[in-house]
């Protein structure tokens, strides 16, 4: 009992630090963003507050409700004091907070995650909503002021309405994807590995730069140069997908207030500079929601061509695997029957040997099989190019002398490789065994297979295998590397697809080269200039 | 040759099982490395049966089953698979394939199926063998008894047959003992059976 008193007095201090913390932001921004207010009441052409309510209510649901309200109201006395329409800013304060909890609900409603957007079509319903109950809530809070007789006049209401809906809604567009992305761990730690990078203080940079040029009063035709902004935002987001858009966003909205306030501009009011703000937002938004999604189809394709190369592989190691297993079975009857036959124990030890090869035999198969699995995530290793090459060139070298192909392996620099050795060495396989059976089917007199490895220019590795078979047929040869693309009748066409995937995946290129032979190019980044004795 | 069993798989290790195991049930086998070896070293004498791997890297089993049948081959064939499909399970039996055998093989199933081999193998044998002896015999058929055997075998009563050849019943019945009797038949169904099975032959002549 006493620890559970313990514990809910513990409780309720976290709450209630929580609930004062907030209420201090909340106040904090409104006295920030109490720029150029509307009659002295709370309409300012900035109102990144909104953005905070919106997200607390998405967060807490109706339970926020009542924070909300005295948030607000403390904020209207604090930065504006008592003052004789005090009902007016009570009422309207009410009226705000119900709208903004209906306005989270509906997001929460038709955007699925979490009331945020995700894709471009709940992008369109997310700027909507948010832009309807912007205006709802601008008409609520003008009409109520209105009756208060605070300002006089119908045109003064339209007016009063549009200003609101425009801080509103570039206060909720630009501010609440921020609060949003960094809600919990999960999405902080996404969106930091998304815009820690070097390249963001690039854009960041461009930013500031621009708004500087198109706020810089001494050249009257400055304003001008406000569409240059689009160059941040879009490279921000064609980079950085959404999570870039989103950084660039508020660094262009703060940026552009602060430019607004303390550069000597008056040539343009901060309602204008709302407007074009939330404008860029959008624009990032969408490139970016663009961006991100192909970013994810391409990995959901990468990793489904990963599974279906796993497949292929499967069925063949199940086919070789079937060998040993069979010839081990067949061994074990030989036994049997031996014994029933009291034959002698050299006899049966010939024989068990015999079955313990078979066994290491299926065991290394087994082992193959889990490798190629591993290789979906890549473990970088050191090792000797010799040795890379001499593994692959030693899963065909049988094969080749089988089918009487010269296997020419040639002058192999002494070089160390930083990469992950069982993909590389499944890349290399895969074009050894595409170049065995382009010259076993179609070649008779010239059977020959080269693979030749040589340091070239930027510091970079090549490896050559090439072949004298008849080469990549001109009708396929555009898009040799696309899945599904093969001139084999057994196959899916897989192999050259994942290949060059691996290789890119370490920075590389994998090319087939034009010609009357077979050639492909492996070309392989180095580490600084590393030998193998270095 | 003895009765052997040709194994035919490029595996080694299933070549060298299967010869040891099935030399231990007293059969003798011959391995050969791939279909090309087997045709190139392979005699019209050679009898017993052939087990042969499905796929391999040149010729397949499949392809070595039809060569041998166009070559006049009477050597069952049992092909064994690491992964059957109908298809060419199909092809296999279409082209009077003993048995289809996936890997691992079950000892039991392997042994039954070469018994069934060799004994279908031993019977062909023999029906060759009474059928060349019943042609020897027809040669010292006179041409009157031929006639008579002829028309027995068409289904002919003796009373018609002594019609259409215009002698007397009774000279019938005499021609037809005297057939049988050279011909060492013991009765009229032994005689169509045989006489028929000849027909169905074009390159042994019935008459």
């Amino acid at each position: 009992m006493e620890v559970d008193r313990v514990q809910n007095r513990k409780f309720l201090w976290q709450k209630g630090i929580t609930y004062i913390s907030f209420l201090l932001i909340y106040v904090f921004i409104e006295w920030v963003s109490n720029i150029d207010p509307f009659h002295n009441i709370n309409i300012t052409p900035w109102n990144p507050a909104a953005a905070l309510i919106v997200f607390l209510f998405l967060q807490n649901g109706e339970r926020a409700a009542g924070l909300v309200f005295v948030s607000m109201l403390s904020a209207e006395l604090l930065i504006f004091g008592y003052s004789d329409n005090f009902a007016a800013k009570f009422w309207v304060c009410i009226l705000m907070t119900f709208d903004y909890l209906m306005l989270a609900s509906i997001l929460l409603r038709f955007c699925p995650d979490g009331g945020m957007f995700n894709n471009r079509e709940n992008l369109f319903a997310w700027v909507i909503i948010i832009a309807l109950g912007s205006i709802f809530n601008g008409a609520l809070v003008a009409t109520v002021y209105s009756a208060a007789n605070t300002f006089g006049g119908l045109g003064n209401w339209g007016f009063a309405v549009l200003h609101f809906f425009w801080s509103d809604a570039s206060g909720i567009i630009i501010g609440l994807p921020f609060l949003w992305h960094l809600r919990d761990a999960k999405r902080r730690h996404a969106y930091y590995a998304a815009t820690v990078k070097v390249e963001t203080l690039g854009y960041l940079a461009l930013t500031f730069l621009l708004i500087w040029i198109a706020f810089n009063e001494s050249k009257p035709t400055s304003f001008g140069y406000f569409f240059t902004l689009f160059l941040p935002i879009v490279w921000a987001s064609s980079r950085q997908g959404l999570c870039g858009a989103i950084l660039c966003s508020v660094a262009l909205q703060l940026g552009m207030v602060i430019a607004e306030q303390f550069g000597n501009s008056v040539l343009i009011e901060l309602f204008d500079v709302q407007m074009r703000a939330t404008v860029f937002a959008l624009v990032g938004y969408f490139i970016g929601v663009v961006v991100d999604t192909q970013r994810r189809d391409a990995e959901i394709l990468k990793q489904s061509l990963r599974l279906s190369a796993a497949g292929e592989m499967a069925a063949a190691l199940a086919h070789e695997l079937n060998q040993p297993l069979s010839a081990l079975g067949t061994y074990g009857a030989a036994c049997q029957k031996m014994l029933s036959q009291n034959a002698d124990v050299e006899t049966l030890r010939l024989a068990i040997n015999r079955m313990t090869n078979e066994a290491s035999r299926a065991a290394k198969i087994v082992v193959r099989l889990r490798d190629f699995f591993r290789s979906g995530s890549t473990l970088m290793e050191r090792f000797a190019l010799q040795d890379l090459i001499e593994s692959a060139a030693t899963s065909v070298r049988e094969q080749c002398t089988d089918v009487g192909i010269a296997l020419n392996v040639t002058a192999t620099p002494d070089q160390m490789l930083v990469a992950d050795r069982m993909q590389l060495d499944l890349v290399l396989r895969n074009l050894l065994a595409n170049a065995v059976e382009s010259v076993a089917e179609h070649t008779e007199t010239l059977r020959e297979i080269w693979v030749r490895s040589e340091r070239v220019a930027n510091g970079r590795l090549c490896i050559t295998v090439e072949d004298s078979g008849p080469g990549i047929p001109e009708s396929i040869a555009k898009n040799l590397f696309e899945p599904f693309t093969t001139t084999k009748a057994k196959g899916l066409g897989l192999g050259l697809a994942i290949s060059r995937a691996i290789v890119e995946a370490h920075g590389g290129a994998l090319v087939a080269e034009a010609g009357q032979h077979g050639c492909f190019k492996l070309y392989l980044p180095l580490a600084s200039g590393h030998s193998a004795h270095g | 040759m003895d009765k052997t069993v040709f194994i035919v798989d490029d595996d080694p290790s299933m070549r060298d099982s299967l010869s040891l195991l099935l030399g231990l049930h007293g059969y003798r086998t011959a391995i050969f490395a791939s279909a090309e070896s087997f045709l190139a070293s392979r005699r019209d004498d050679w009898y017993g049966c052939l087990l042969v791997d499905l796929r391999m890297d040149e010729m397949d089993g499949l392809t070595l089953q039809q060569k041998l049948r166009e070559m006049g081959s009477t050597l069952p064939v049992i092909i064994i698979t690491g992964h059957g499909d109908v298809a060419s399970a199909c092809t296999a039996f279409r082209s009077e394939a003993v048995d289809f055998i996936e890997k691992p093989l079950d000892e039991n199933h392997l042994l039954a199926s070469i018994e069934e081999a060799l004994s279908r193998q031993e019977e062909r044998k023999n029906a060759y063998r009474r059928e060349a002896q019943f042609v020897e015999r027809m040669a010292h058929l006179t041409q009157r008894e031929k006639e008579v055997m002829q028309a027995v075998v068409s289904g002919k009563h003796n009373r018609d047959i002594a019609a259409e050849l215009g002698i007397s019943v009774r000279t019938v019945e005499v021609h037809k003992a005297r057939m049988m009797s050279k011909l060492g038949v013991h009765g009229i169904p032994q005689l169509v059976r045989i006489s028929l099975g000849l027909s169905a032959k074009p390159e042994i002549k019935t008459l």
